[in-house]
């Protein structure tokens, strides 16, 4: 009976039921769209690390210390073989940094040669010109080796390989000897591009055949590297971390094997394991806009419900009347909305596994290629991702149609008698008023500020319990509330701004306007569900858009005061223990003779290494510690200028710097701290015993680009902070006293800063860098515009994942606009019957509910954006202010334009499609319908 | 004998209930002249508001023809219908249908809006039509802070906001009480003697005395027309205020 009453509902309110189903199809859908994809490339994460580090699990190769660098093959791999059930392949591979010349040109690449069967298993070679068969003695190479070398197939490589010399325990590598060097002539039979062989950051390479490679080496029965594949089911639990665990369980048993005469590397492990921290972040943003889409289609379902209840009054009351319980009032709309659920939220999970399948995968595998990584994602819709989008959308079902229900079963039996009258209180109210109930409101507001509560103190509390997962949900509740908060805050501009809206239409349409602005203005019945849901849509997509528009207009300005100054070059040492750093560090003689090659540098400076001193006023009342960094020349030649800042003195102390020995530039915070003046007196404790020696401050600064220690805030200062001195006067610091001074030209250069030739081929110059003192420098050479075209590239993904997510929670929210349009054009018939038979005509009518609807939803939108971006900024300003760097304050050009453009066009649409019906009528038949 | 402002000819009008055509009006037959103050009367069903609102161009006849000054309404669009409603008619309804959301003054105001009469004008329109129905003083008053009369009264000031040369009515006095009702009839009688043309519909016997003619109707046809000699409004309404109170 119940059901046979709904679906006769259904029929009667198409347009409605039509929404209904609509907008928890689409939610629904998105969702689990979402959460599917998130899930996919969690699965096919494997597969992903696999083509960026290389399609093995364990490498074995001998430490830098073993007398022999090579592994013998067979007794080796068989010991790895039987070490642990879950190896199932072990392959020998020569892995080698060779020096590569071909016309003219010398530079280091990677030789990679490994055993037909391997090539057949691991990775993928594609051949862009030439055939690949190197058992004839021939070499391919990569595509970019081949580019920089000018090398096409048929030509010959001169390779040389030195072979090393094995470090003594408890020693430095004895750089540039070796045991001896072997040359060879190679044809280049093809040119490859390689996916999953080695790690995709192996630019240049060069691939050969094993046995020649033994050959020429002269190691038969030998390997430089061991790899070994395990078993591909453990990494099927579709869990990265325990994944992760396991393989290093392996890798535990195959050194149990063979002892610590070998190293072992566990690449794909490790990025596996760290990237189980980034999917839970994803997901519970994706959770968060899912919260955010499921309530906004609650609120739309409850005004739609609640419009049907009221409609139905009158049958309802027949029903009471006849003897119908309150319950059975209470299971007609909770069913009716049980049926609407069904039906949407199963379209939705078809919806959505339509939609990962043919738009989201597909869309992934192409930003993949782009990245230079060939993976085919098979997508997963299981049940762990549908089933909670499926009860989150029965739960906020039912909560959404609890309140209408309950109105539905409390019908008054006077509805059906005389419904005028029926508002009076009756004498079945009279049994309700003496009825004591708790207030549910107050309890709702009281949970409220619970919340707030745990919220403030909560954070603290969850991170001492070491999950990641609650650590990043109980994070994204707490923006989930700072969005509600904002949202409930600045519903108050709805009205002003609708004030502004209405205005500027006027100048198009006055007419109109005239009844729209009396009409949203004025009505004490307006529908704050709307400006709410509008509201809420807007307010993370600009927040987030704000801040990444912010963060790309100060992409420039970060970079360089990252850089300092157009070129740098650090080196990276490569031993992590104290003292044996030095031996990578450079000879100040470098930057006027090796740099000095580049004629594209036109300036560069030194910078030492830090030496920690303590530093102290003339009498050592006040005291901290700070870093001391010795410079080579004048860094006003190298600086980007117009960040630097001297508040006290001038830029020009930099210069004076270089030849004043016994002078000290320092941070404006340490000028506080030490209560110093320009001019004053510090006292700085060398190394050694009884080693003070006086300086003279020349320099105070409150910001000099590339050192990020320089600030005007005195606790950061108190934390630690750089000062500036010349070479001379860091090498006199940093030796005891009781030591000779060393060379003027020893080893303590680690980091150089340059200015660059505008007219620069500034790509060509990073790839020439890196070719020249890359490997035999081991230096780190980065410029300034190619750093800065590479965060903008990754500034643009991240405002195409921006776009994506406001899509989705507007798409919700457009359903939501639709929806209560709808029913506001359907509770003012009469008005609109009314206003026909007075003289409107059709496009009047629908002109002025179409820029009712627009200032009703542009102006929530535009409380939103303004919600939103302040907090944006207000974000940027803390984090401006905290990391003391300057601030160009930007507006978001795409996400918020997108959201008003989004919003106006619902409402348009919204408009017209709900008042279509109605004006069709004539005047006569809207007032006798209503 | 002046050329006919409203003529009737021959109409007929039929809805559907169901698959069933049940007729409304049976070839309905009436000139009305210019300035005559014409009230139809009828038990319900008789199809007297169906005759109304085909001669105010709300609905449109399932046969014959319709002039209003010598303007055929069976062939205009729904637009030049909706025109000609705003230039030549004022509506007065039984629950006065005024716009909540507007004030007396900009209820008054709104059909000169859409008939786009400058603003300046309109103003200064609006405040003599409102001090015409007596209303001058609730010109900022929401029809919520109005009585049934006064909201009447603005509903009536409404109706001829742009001057038109006919008032429909109907059952204007069908919610107000009978003091209300004949304080209407009255200013109704008063805007007649100026000239306009009234046609309204009313259940009230005692509302149908005050005009010139009275179109009884029964089973959707003419039953008969009365000329009468209409009573003056105002002295009903004098008389019932010299009612004793209880």
């Amino acid at each position: 009976m119940i059901l046979s009453y709904v679906l006769k509902n259904f029929r009667r309110r198409k347009v409605r039921t039509i929404l209904m189903i609509l907008s928890l199809m689409v939610s629904t859908g998105l969702i689990i769209a979402m959460s599917a994809t998130v899930e996919t490339i969690r699965r096919s994460n494997v597969d992903l690390i696999s083509s960026s580090i290389g399609r093995y699990d364990i490498t074995v190769s001998k430490t830098d210390i073993s007398p022999d660098p090579f592994v013998d093959i067979d007794s080796v791999s068989q010991a790895i073989l039987r070490s642990d059930s879950e190896i199932q392949q072990v392959y020998p591979r020569i892995v080698a940094d060779v020096e590569l010349a071909a016309n003219g040109e010398t530079a280091t690449a990677s030789l990679i040669a490994r055993q037909p069967a391997e090539a057949e298993l691991v990775g993928l070679v594609e051949v862009i010109t030439g055939t690949l068969n190197l058992q004839d003695g021939s070499v391919a190479l990569f595509e970019a080796t081949a580019e920089t070398f000018g090398v096409q197939v048929g030509d010959t490589v001169n390779l040389a390989y030195s072979f090393p010399r094995p470090r003594e325990e408890g020693q430095p590598t004895v750089l540039g000897t070796s045991q001896r060097r072997v040359t060879g002539q190679y044809p280049v039979s093809a040119i490859v591009r390689q996916t999953g062989v080695v790690g995709a950051f192996v630019e240049d390479g060069i691939f050969m055949d094993f046995d020649v490679a033994q050959g020429w080496l002269g190691i038969p029965g030998r390997a430089s590297t061991l790899i070994s594949l395990v078993d591909p089911s453990l990494y099927e639990s579709g869990n990265s971390e325990e994944a992760a665990l396991t393989v290093r369980a392996v890798a535990v048993n195959v050194q149990a094997a063979l002892g610590d005469q070998f190293s072992y590397t566990l690449d794909k492990a490790v990025i596996l394991d760290a990237s189980a921290q980034a999917f839970l972040i994803l997901q519970a943003l994706i959770n968060t806009y899912g919260l955010m889409a499921f309530g906004v289609v609650g609120l739309l379902i409850h005004t739609l419900v609640m419009t049907n209840v009221q409609e139905q009054r009158r049958e309802m009351a027949i029903l009471r009347i006849l003897g119908s319980q309150q319950n059975y009032l209470f299971a007609i709309v909770i069913v009716e909305v049980f049926v609407i659920g069904l039906i949407g939220v199963s379209l939705g999970v078809g919806f959505g596994q339509l939609l990962t399948q043919y738009a989201v995968l597909p869309f992934i595998e192409n930003q993949m290629a782009n990245e230079g990584l060939t993976v085919t994602i098979q997508p997963v819709v299981s049940w762990t991702t549908i089933v909670p989008s499926v009860l989150s959308a029965f739960a906020v079902l039912f909560i959404s149609a609890f309140k209408p229900a309950r109105d539905a079963s409390k019908t008054k039996v006077m509805y059906a008698i005389n419904p005028g009258v029926a508002d009076n209180i009756q004498l079945e109210d009279l049994a309700e008023l003496r009825e004591s109930r708790p207030n549910l409101r107050l309890f709702f507001v009281g949970l409220v500020l619970l919340f707030t509560f745990i919220m403030v103190i909560g954070l603290d509390l969850v991170s001492t319990l070491g999950n990641p997962a609650l650590e990043a949900t109980f994070f994204l509740s707490t923006i989930l509330l700072m969005v509600t908060g904002l949202g409930f805050v600045f519903l108050l501009l709805t009205r002003p701004l609708e004030r502004v809206v209405l205005f500027i239409i006027s100048f198009i349409a006055p007419r109109m306007t005239y009844f729209a602005s009396r009409n949203v203005g004025r009505n004490n019945k307006r529908n704050t569900l709307i400006s709410l849901l509008v509201l809420f849509s807007g307010v993370l997509p600009s927040f987030l858009a704000t801040q990444n528009a912010i963060d790309f207009a100060n992409i420039r300005t970060d970079v360089e005061l990252d850089m300092g100054s157009p070129i740098e070059l650090r080196v990276r040492s490569r031993f992590a223990e104290p003292g044996l750093e030095q031996l990578d560090w450079l000879q100040p003689s470098f930057i006027t003779e090796d740099l000095a090659q580049f004629s594209e540098i036109e300036n560069a400076v030194g910078l030492t290494n830090e030496y920690r001193a303590e530093i102290t006023d003339a009498v050592g009342m006040r005291n901290t510690s700070l870093s001391l960094r010795g410079v080579t020349g004048d860094l006003n030649n190298v600086l980007f200028d117009q960040y630097v800042d001297f508040p006290t003195g001038d830029r020009a102390a930099l210069t004076r710097l270089v030849d004043d020995h016994t002078g000290i530039v320092i941070s404006e915070g340490l000028a506080e701290v030490l209560a110093v003046d320009l001019g004053g007196v510090v006292k700085l404790r060398g190394a050694g015993l009884d080693h003070i020696e006086e300086f003279t401050v020349i320099g105070i600064a409150r910001r000099v680009p590339g050192f990020d220690e320089i600030g005007r805030i005195r606790a950061n200062a108190q934390g630690g902070s750089i000062g500036l001195i010349s070479l001379p006067a860091h090498q006199r610091l940093s030796t005891d006293p009781n030591l000779p001074l060393p060379d003027a030209n020893a080893k303590t250069i680690t980091r150089i800063l340059a200015a660059v030739d505008p007219s620069a081929d500034l790509e060509e110059l990073n790839g020439e860098l890196r070719q020249t003192f890359g490997f035999s420098q081991n230096l780190r050479a980065r410029i300034s515009e190619v750093r800065l075209k590479q965060s903008q590239d990754e500034q643009q993904q991240a405002q195409i994942f921006l776009l994506v997510l406001t899509l989705i929670s507007f798409t919700t929210a457009v359903f939501g606009v639709f929806a209560v349009i709808y029913v506001t054009i359907y509770a003012r018939r009469k008005e609109i019957g009314m206003m026909k038979a007075v003289g409107s005509r059709k496009w009047e009518l629908t002109g002025m509910l179409i820029i009712e609807s627009i200032a009703m939803t542009l102006s929530a939108a535009l409380a939103g954006i303004i919600a939103g971006a302040s907090m944006g900024y207000i974000f940027a300003y803390i984090e401006n202010v905290s990391s003391e760097r300057p601030m160009i304050f930007a507006v978001d050009s795409t996400v918020m334009p997108f959201v008003i453009v989004m919003v106006v066009l619902a409402s348009i649409i919204g408009a017209i499609f709900s008042a279509r019906r109605i004006i069709k009528y004539k005047a006569i038949e809207i007032l006798r319908m209503s | 004998m002046t050329e006919p402002i409203i003529v009737v000819d021959n109409i007929h009008k039929s809805y559907l209930m169901g698959k069933d055509a049940v007729p409304a009006l049976r070839g309905v037959t009436l000139n009305i002249e210019r300035g005559e103050f014409v009230c139809l009367m009828g038990p319900s069903g008789s199809g007297k508001t169906t005759l109304l609102n085909i001669i105010g161009g709300l609905d449109e006849p399932s046969r014959g023809h319709i002039n209003i000054e010598g303007e055929k309404l069976v062939s205009l669009t729904e637009d030049k219908l909706a025109r000609l409603r705003l230039d030549k008619m004022g509506f007065v309804f039984q629950n006065y249908n005024l716009l909540a959301n507007f004030t007396a003054f900009e209820n008054v105001e709104a059909p000169m809006v859409l008939a786009r009469v400058p603003r300046r004008e309109r103003s200064d329109r609006v405040m003599n039509l409102l001090e015409k129905v007596g209303l001058a003083d609730r010109a900022k008053h929401y029809p919520s802070e109005l009585s049934g009369g006064q909201q009447q009264r603005v509903a009536i000031a409404r109706a001829l906001a742009n001057d038109p040369p006919i008032l429909i009515g109907d059952e204007m006095t069908g919610d107000l009480d009978s003091e209300t009702g004949f304080a209407i009839m009255a200013l109704i009688q008063q805007l007649n003697r100026e000239g306009m043309t009234i046609v309204f519909v009313t259940h009230d016997p005692r509302m149908s005395k005050f005009a010139g003619t009275v179109v009884n109707m029964q089973d959707g046809q003419l039953f008969n027309i009365t000329k009468q000699e209409a009573e003056n409004a105002n002295d009903s309404l004098l008389r019932t205020q010299k009612l004793p109170t209880s």
